[in-house]
């Protein structure tokens, strides 16, 4: 109950704000533009690898958007006496927080259907393709989102917040490069971190593979119970 | 009745607040003084829940502090208002009611009530970033007594205010009174004589004294050190003061077209004082004590321990 109370208040605060529209516009214009001038770019392609592009850079794009979100995710020294205080779990607080970042990031998401559906209908590509290729965005959303929200709960500044999830995401995806030069008992190990380079590879081809649900879901679990934990030593600082 | 036992809160290696033990009975309203950096902030914190301490305990209604279940029972100002800019009055204020568990009919009832005492009825529907400070604060206090607490907590409810809201919030208090169990924290030891029942001296982190408002003004005594300021000549100012009973020590100096005479002495010393200046027909321009009233009783009280 005080999660959906918080999540509705964060939600209000995304949609009413200035930060939430320009966040919001920011991912549409990148969305758009990458579809045009990198997925079709100026040579010839098959309509199924425009859309493979355009997801993968929509992956990242993701990524970012979750990032710029964590900054609302940080419990904010003038507010958090009055959530702090209430009887309420850093549970709450914490799935409250990241449910309404997580709904403003579908709806964001979703916005940008319009993009693949032109590949749709000028294109010959699958309504299961992109319908997957989607469930993979909001799925590396998710997980990115988890990121953001331990970082948050490990400061009480949105700035910083923003920094460290970039700095932790940047990291995992260079992983996979990074894999490269590694050993071979390491080389599968590493490139497994990678949210989009590794696990939204299926979902882009337009593949369910459960093993990269596990992975994405995994993570975003997993952040939230760290901010969960970070949280809760607050009263202990 | 609220219970501390031994709380102690350390930062690292520094102890902001030490073996504080302490019976806060129900309906008690409570002052917390202290300069800056004497443990008045974190021992609001520790007993609103938001801190635990980190040695002792604290008990409201015989539940922890820091659980759920306490929580419930405190409402809490901070030194600034927990508001969110982007929400209108009576929609963050249903926000905090509904956080402290109220149900919405009991809280539409209560919402009205509180709007009414904080004076808030006529901001109601406006955006909180667009307040003035008075009316944050009240806004404040409004979510910290909208789910009628038992215990409410204030850290500095009057600071940033100006002379007219202060009055007003102290109404208010004096308002709260008996309803609940009132805590608050200031730095002005004048202001808490007049609302609260019971002072408690925090200095360094420790308590340093507590009593009645008289209690505290009977160990603490007159001020001992005084500016006068006067048109006079330096002299006969300086020889005027000296030859008055239980003072020790005059130095004068001129300020402006006056003369300032530093006075150090015993008991009380300010009606001599100002009679004296006033008989040898110069003009009394300032009479006050040296030190803040605080900064003095605490030093009486660190001397007297």
């Amino acid at each position: 109950m005080s999660a959906w109370l918080i999540a509705r208040r964060e939600l209000g605060a995304l949609f009413r704000t200035p930060a939430g529209s320009l966040i919001a516009a920011f991912v549409l214009f990148l969305d758009a533009l990458q579809l045009n001038a990198v997925a079709i770019g100026t040579g010839r392609r098959p309509s199924g690898e425009v859309l493979e592009i355009f997801l993968l850079n929509a992956a990242f794009v993701t990524e970012v958007l979750a990032v710029l979100l964590s900054m609302r995710l940080v419990v904010e020294p003038l507010t958090a006496p009055l959530l702090l205080s209430a009887p309420v779990r850093e549970r709450d607080v914490v799935l409250g927080k990241v449910s309404a970042a997580f709904v403003f990031l579908t709806v964001v998401t979703a916005a940008t259907l319009y993009l693949p559906a032109l590949v749709y209908v000028y294109g010959k590509v699958s309504i299961g393709h992109v319908a997957a290729g989607y469930l993979g965005l909001l799925l590396v959303g998710a997980a990115s989102l988890g990121v953001g929200a331990a970082a948050a709960a490990a400061t009480t500044s949105p700035f910083v917040a923003v920094v460290v999830s970039a700095a932790v995401l940047g990291t995992l995806e260079l992983m996979y490069y990074v894999a490269g030069v590694a050993s071979l008992e390491w080389r599968d190990a590493l490139r497994a971190l990678a949210p989009v380079w590794k696990h939204h590879r299926s979902f882009r081809r337009g593949i369910l593979q459960l093993s990269d649900v596990v992975y994405l879901v995994a993570m975003a679990y997993v952040g939230v119970y760290v901010a969960v934990r970070l949280l809760g030593r607050r009263r202990d600082r | 009745m609220i219970v501390l036992t031994g709380v102690s809160k350390w930062y690292g290696v520094h102890a902001a607040v030490r073996d504080l033990d302490l019976a806060i009975e129900a309906g008690e309203q409570i002052g917390l003084v202290g300069l800056n950096g004497a443990g008045k902030t974190t021992t609001l914190r520790m007993l609103a829940g938001l801190l635990r301490p980190t040695i002792g305990r604290i008990r409201i209604e015989g539940r922890d502090a820091v659980t759920p279940g306490a929580r419930a029972l405190v409402g809490l100002l901070p030194d600034r208002p927990p508001i969110y800019d982007d929400m209108r009055v009576e929609a963050f204020l249903r926000f905090a009611g509904r956080l402290r568990g109220m149900r919405p009919r009991a809280l539409a009832r209560r919402l009205e009530e509180v709007l009414r005492r904080c004076g808030l009825g006529d901001v109601r529907d406006a955006p909180l970033g667009t307040l003035s400070h008075g009316y944050r604060q009240r806004v404040g206090i409004a979510q910290a007594i909208v789910h009628d607490p038992t215990l409410l907590v204030l850290d500095e409810p009057i600071s940033g205010l100006d002379p007219l809201q202060i009055v007003e919030v102290r109404d208010l208090l004096r308002d709260l009174r008996g309803e609940h169990t009132v805590v608050l924290s200031s730095h002005h030891l004048g202001e808490l004589t007049q609302t609260c029942d019971r002072l408690l001296v925090l200095h360094e982190g420790r308590l340093a004294a507590e009593g009645t408002p008289d209690e505290l003004a009977q160990r603490v005594g007159a001020p001992r050190e005084l500016v006068v300021r006067a048109r006079a000549d330096a002299e006969s100012l300086e020889a005027t003061l000296r030859a008055l009973p239980g003072i020790a020590e005059v130095r004068t100096r001129a300020v402006g077209g006056a003369v300032e005479a530093w006075v150090r002495g015993e008991g009380e010393l300010r009606p001599s004082v100002a009679r004296a200046v006033v008989e040898a027909g110069w003009d009394l321009l300032l009479l006050e004590a040296r030190q803040s009233e605080l900064e003095q009783a605490l030093q009486r009280l660190e001397e007297g321990s």
